[in-house]
């Protein structure tokens, strides 16, 4: 049978591709048949995959994936600023907000431990605060988000 | 000019407020007059009740302590952490308190914290300190840790 991967971004199709697999195939094997066509990463696409109103867990088979062999991966636009650097770039919709943190921490090469005390804000750098652990979502245009230092609070020491 | 309970109750309502209830940082459980009680969850996933005591909200510091479901306020019921998290959270009895300059009990133990009126740099002064305890919270910086 032939399977095809869509790839939406907003509203629209951004990218398709085709691959023949059969029933018995996990659905990891026929998608990194196809990621290299779409220009992602397999385990991108595994993060927003979905076949109808079902979405994609691990060790499953094409044959009880959904009842049409048309799948879907949604990505959304991020617009990061880091310092006086920004990037758009887009992220799977069901992927987490600390996937966010740990790509611009690489692509502005921040190091580690600088990294992991930085929270990210939406909207400016005073903006609310972002809960990593949850869902991106799928938001309409280009989604401005700040990864910041969460600056320094005073306190009494000892007592 | 508003009052304090509706100033307070109005802020409570804001979207600041509702976008941490959204992100799930915060959950607000009970107002009763000016004392608010906020289900505030960890990096962890545990989870804290605080108690906020709001009287003279706006104008004066809000005093802040972490109660147990029967809202008693005793250690077992305040995160805990390392070194760095000691500085600002005094969770060893008998000294239970936030030690923060937009604290009215840790302006208690630092008497010139009072004349910075560091509460009010933020318009939303309930945000303000919710989203200070999320920070103490979630960044590891802060020292937080289940476990110490």
């Amino acid at each position: 049978m032939r399977v095809q991967i869509d790839v939406e971004e907003g509203n629209g199709i951004v990218a398709t591709a085709e691959c023949e697999a059969s029933a018995e195939d996990t659905i990891e094997l026929v998608v990194s048949n196809a990621a290299g066509r779409l220009g992602l990463e397999v385990e991108e696409i595994l993060l927003d995959l979905s076949a109808g109103n079902e979405r994609f867990e691990r060790g499953k088979r094409v044959s009880e994936f959904g009842s049409e062999h048309r799948w879907k991966h949604r990505r959304t636009c991020i617009d990061i600023h880091f310092e006086t650097e920004s990037e758009e770039h887009r992220f799977p919709v069901s992927a987490t907000w600390a996937r966010v943190h740990h790509w611009t921490c690489n692509h502005f090469k921040v190091p580690h431990d600088l990294c992991a005390n930085l929270e990210l804000r939406l909207g400016s750098p005073t903006g609310p605060a972002l809960n990593e652990k949850k869902e991106i979502g799928q938001h309409t245009g280009c989604e401005t988000v700040w990864l910041v230092k969460p600056g320094p609070e005073p306190n009494g020491f000892g007592d | 000019m508003a009052s304090a309970i509706e100033l307070l109750t109005s802020h409570l309502g804001s979207a600041e407020i509702q976008h941490g209830v959204q992100q799930e940082f915060w959950r607000l459980e009970e107002q009763v007059e000016m004392r608010v009680y906020v289900r505030m969850t960890a990096c962890d996933g545990a989870t804290y009740l605080l108690e906020l005591e709001c009287t003279g909200y706006g104008d004066e510091p809000i005093a802040g302590r972490f109660v147990s479901e029967k809202h008693e306020c005793v250690s077992s019921a305040w995160p805990r952490g390392d070194g760095a998290f000691s500085q600002w959270v005094k969770f060893d009895a008998p000294h239970l308190f936030i030690c923060w300059p937009e604290d009215r009990l840790g302006i208690g133990h630092h008497g010139d914290w009072r004349g910075l009126q560091a509460w009010k740099r933020h318009s939303n002064q309930i945000y303000g300190y919710l989203d200070f305890v999320r920070k103490l919270l979630n960044v590891p910086s802060f020292g937080y840790s289940l476990t110490v």
